[in-house]
């Protein structure tokens, strides 16, 4: 029986209502308003209408009926007023309030009983309307009920009064997987409360379409579509707080009011998907062109299957070529739809809704074969073919038999798997990296040469280049045109593709078309060249006719290293060479060398700290200014070590001095060079760096004092001379210039004379004089002197007063200085005053000179 | 209800048939209800209203006075309640005591109406 809720304050009303009531409803009483709402609050699902007075003291009706309008539950519930008023104001007032009907006190039982039935059935029959209109789930129209009002609506306004609107929450389903569909529902559930509000403030409609589809009519005009742009995110997103999630809308305004309402929905769904996955676009709206894609797409999908068995596929070739000598290098091939048709359909259309619908690795494969056809074919005429790069497509790598396929294929046509490159696009390295790293060694395992595709025409990453060990990056030329020619671009071409070439990589440009990008490449390294400058893609005879003409270069050039370099593992800041080089040696550092530029690529700490700040080092390695500090003098010194290190493959060293930043002082640094690695013109050399300032500062200082000590011994009267006395053998080590002078030389001439010997300018009947004294000095005398005879430059006969000490005695030599004096006057004066002296005399046989 | 209490309900013009109908033919019922009216404390409630003037009260309970009135079939008394609800929301203060005068004479004939009626009952 059906539950009714009597409110009054008077008992005598209440027992009547009850007494016209209680055969068919199961009664509740209340004595006021308060009362009531007590209990409808307990009992709103069980209610099925209410009876009520409006003159109540505590609470009256009409606030019983306002508390009832604010409240969802409660405002479903049918009230029927009674009132012993007849005046219009009060029915207004109740009706206004949300009263459902209106009976006057004396009650007529009639009146009352068909009164509260048919409210009660009304509202039933909503309720079903309800339960088949609206969607259990989210609380907006079902997809049947909301199309309805979209049809009535469209039906009283007209053509482009309404946009229709769709939204979804991208990767749903990956929410419901991830946080269960609980979750999942929660998150349609506040959708659907938060879209309702703004649709019907809009005076629109919304619905739940499917899943996590959701559509929404509303008037087409400037104040909707601000109040729309201003809520949606709102709407959408505060429905899941913690969880991180995006939305895709497409809007149709509608245009063709001949259209149903699904075909209308249609199409702001497929403005919806055309903005699927974008990352900076979330919302389109509807154009034809969006339609004719969708009905090309389909035309192409239905044909699809016959086109590959009636072989209308063709592949093309489109030459790859060194720019430095005009070799061919390779080719890329191409897939082409010759369709009877509709002629030849450009990949630009097929190959995105082939990688979409999945049959893209049917294509692929297609074009492996006739790829691995041709080889064999080119082999077997003796063509000597150069290698042939084919696309591998994101799809294809999570097939589990790609790579018994590729293998297969190459075992089949007998051909070698160098001449069969493997270009896997550098988008497919966006997600499930590790999977596709993986797959991408398996195939370098099995002798496969990887190259990626399209780097730089995407969110190019340079993660990219660290994981995957491909063999050759392909650099797409649209990263130049989008940046078009500044210094910019330039600069980041230019160390990609010195990035690529020191861990190993050769860099292929592809699309290039200008000989302006032609030149650009080649000035910074990049030789390897595909695009329309050199050739279009061509077919199999086309493409032959062009090799012809052309010299082949079988082999990439690729990064010459030093023995026992792993090129990778010493870029990678996690190797244990990285840690070596950061940890174990001293200052180091890794140049690059090129056509007389020196640049700074890498330091180690220890580096750092030598040289003085990071602001040095900063400076040091700014680009394309290297070496900055260093004075001219002191970077031909460098570039003369580095050039040497180059040609000798050695370790080869020089000296520098460096200034400080901030710093006058110079710093002096021993600096070793050797090669490690070679590519083309480029060379890396690894340098390590010692502060020798210390050393260099007494090295000098003792140069200074050697210097004037040389002046003091060479402004002083006679001969100065230092000998060494070695294994039986003297030599002379030092002499001042009136050493030279006494005999009558020139320094100079006594440097060539003093080679031949040193006693070249001795009496030889005087030998035996100094013979005896050196004998006496080795044997421990202190000081020596004697007198002997010699014969100058000119002939002339002197004599000469030696005075020699020994200086140093070391276990290997004997270092002994010696102090000349030209007595010839002195000698003379006393022969003259005994003649009788012949040993004086200095007539007899001259030196040896 | 025997005839001398129909007699005397009549005389104070009470829609009799039509207060019993609305009781689903249950004229003890009825009965019960009009003895219930004698304790009722709306008339009361009126009163005090009136003489203290606060005309929202006063109008609340002769509201209820009228429906409670017409419910029982005392047609007297729910028009003179009912004249005085459209005095007071009129706000003719000076017409309320003659309004009330009549309200309280029509209380008083079918209070007297409703004694003699039980003291009828057998």
């Amino acid at each position: 029986m059906r539950k009714v809720l009597i409110v009054d304050d008077a008992k005598s009303n209440r027992v009547i209502l009850k007494t016209i009531l209680s055969k068919d409803y199961d009664l509740i009483e209340a004595e006021d308003g308060k009362e009531a709402l007590t209990i409808m609050h307990r009992n709103y699902r069980l209610l099925s209408a209410i009876v009520l007075d409006l003159m109540m003291p505590v609470m009256d009706g009409y606030e019983v009926l306002s508390a009832m309008r604010d409240n969802v539950s409660l405002a479903q519930i049918p009230v029927i007023v009674v009132t012993a008023s007849a005046d219009d104001d009060s029915r207004v007032k109740a009706l206004a309030l949300g009263a459902n009907d209106f009976v006057t006190k004396p009650f007529h039982p009639d009146i009352i009983r068909h009164c509260l039935r048919n409210n009660i059935s009304l509202r039933e029959t909503a309720s079903i309307m309800n339960a088949i209109q609206k969607d259990k789930l989210t609380g907006v129209f079902t997809r049947e009920a909301f199309f309805s009002k979209v049809s009535e609506l469209v039906r009283d306004h007209g053509s482009g009064t309404f946009v229709l609107t769709c939204f979804d929450i991208d990767n749903f389903k990956l929410i419901n997987d991830q946080y269960g569909a609980v979750v999942g529902d929660k998150i349609l559930r506040g959708i659907g409360t938060n879209i309702k509000t703004i649709f019907e403030e809009l005076d629109g409609v919304c619905g739940r379409i499917s899943g996590d589809n959701f559509a929404g009519i509303y008037p087409n005009t400037p104040e909707a579509e601000e109040f729309i742009e201003k809520n949606r995110d709102r709407a959408m997103l505060s429905a899941a707080r913690d969880i991180n999630m995006s939305y895709s809308v497409g809007r149709y305004v509608i245009n063709d009011v001949t259209l149903s309402a699904s075909s209308m929905y249609d199409r702001a769904y497929i403005a919806k998907q055309s903005v699927k996955g974008l990352y900076d676009r979330h919302l389109a709206y509807f154009d034809e062109d969006m339609l004719n894609n969708l009905v090309q797409e389909q035309q192409i999908t239905n044909e699809m299957d016959a086109a590959l068995k009636k072989k209308q596929f063709e592949v093309w070739f489109q030459p790859q070529v060194n720019s430095a000598n005009g070799a061919i290098i390779g080719a890329e091939a191409l897939v082409r739809w010759r369709h009877p048709v509709r002629g030849l359909i450009s990949p630009g259309i097929f190959i995105p809704i082939f990688e979409r619908n999945g049959f893209i690795y049917e294509l692929d494969k297609e074009v492996w074969e006739q790829t691995c056809q041709y080889i064999r074919k080119w082999i077997d005429e003796g063509l000597d073919p150069v290698p042939v790069s084919v696309n591998i497509s994101r799809c294809d790598i999570f097939r589990e038999d790609l790579i018994l396929v590729i293998e297969g294929l190459v075992e089949r046509y007998g051909i070698t798997k160098n001449l069969l490159r493997l270009e896997i696009t550098e988008s497919a390295f966006e997600t499930a990296t590790d999977h596709i790293v993986t797959v991408v060694k398996q195939l370098i395992e099995r002798g496969f040469t990887i190259e990626i595709d399209d780097f730089g025409s995407g969110y190019s990453s340079l993660n990219t280049l660290k994981d995957v060990p491909a063999h050759v990056l392909k650099l797409d030329m649209k990263f130049l045109n989008n940046s078009g020619h500044d210094d910019r671009g330039g600069n980041i071409v230019e160390s990609v593709v010195r990035m690529a070439k020191w861990i190993g990589m050769s860099v292929l440009a592809e699309g290039v078309e200008t000989q302006e990008q032609a030149d650009f490449l080649k000035s910074v390294g990049c030789n390897y060249i595909q695009g329309y400058l050199y050739a279009r893609p061509m077919p199999e005879a086309g493409y032959l006719e062009y090799v012809e003409l052309l010299q082949k270069e079988t082999s990439m050039q690729t990064l010459e290293t030093i023995e026992h370099l792993n090129n990778r593992s010493f870029w990678d800041p996690k190797s244990i060479d990285t840690l070596i080089f950061n940890s174990y040696v001293g200052a180091a550092c890794v140049v690059e060398y090129k056509n007389g530029h020196l640049e700074l690529l890498r330091t180690n700490k220890k580096f750092s700290l030598e040289v003085g700040s990071m602001d040095v080092v900063s400076e040091l390695t700014h680009l394309n200014q290297p070496i900055r500090k260093l004075s001219e003098s002191y970077h031909k010194v460098l570039l003369s070590c580095i050039t040497k290190a180059i040609e000798t493959s050695k370790e080869e060293t020089c000296e520098v001095s460096l200034k400080k930043l901030n710093d006058k002082e110079e710093v002096r640094f021993l600096v070793a060079a050797r090669t490690i690695a070679n590519t083309n013109d480029r060379w890396l050399l690894y340098c390590t760096v010692s502060n020798i300032t210390a050393q260099y500062r007494i090295n000098e200082a003792l140069t200074e004092t050697n210097g004037m000590l040389t002046l003091l011994a060479d402004s002083i009267p006679g001969g100065i001379a230092t000998y060494e006395y070695k294994n039986g053998d003297i030599s002379i080590v030092y002499y001042n210039d009136g050493f030279c002078k006494t005999l009558g030389y020139t320094k100079k001439e006594y440097d060539e004379l003093s080679k031949k010997s040193v006693s070249s300018c001795i009496f030889k009947e005087d030998f035996h004089i100094i013979e005896e004294q050196l004998v006496n000095l080795l044997g421990g005398t202190k000081t020596i002197e004697c007198v002997y005879r010699i014969q100058t430059k000119q002939g002339e006969c002197r004599w000469l007063m030696h005075r020699a000490q020994i200086i140093s005695r070391r276990k290997d030599a004997i270092h002994i200085n010696s102090v000349f004096l030209d007595v010839t006057d002195e000698y003379t004066k006393e022969t003259n005053l005994s003649t009788g002296d012949t040993s004086k005399k200095c007539d007899s046989t001259g030196g040896e000179a | 209800m025997n005839e001398q209490q129909r007699r005397v309900l009549t005389l104070r013009d009470t829609d009799i048939n039509a207060a019993i109908y609305r009781c689903c033919n249950d004229e003890k019922l009825y009965g019960k209800l009009m003895r219930d009216f004698l304790t009722d404390k709306t008339m009361s409630e009126l009163m005090i209203a009136v003489q203290v003037a606060s005309w929202d009260e006063a109008f609340t309970a002769a509201h209820a006075l009228k429906g409670l009135a017409g419910n029982l079939g005392f047609v007297p008394l729910m028009h003179s309640t009912g004249k005085l609800v459209v005095t007071i929301r009129g706000g003719r203060t000076l017409e309320i005591p003659e309004a009330v005068t009549e309200v309280r004479s029509c209380y008083r004939d079918i209070t007297d109406a409703i004694r003699q009626y039980l003291s009828y009952e057998e």
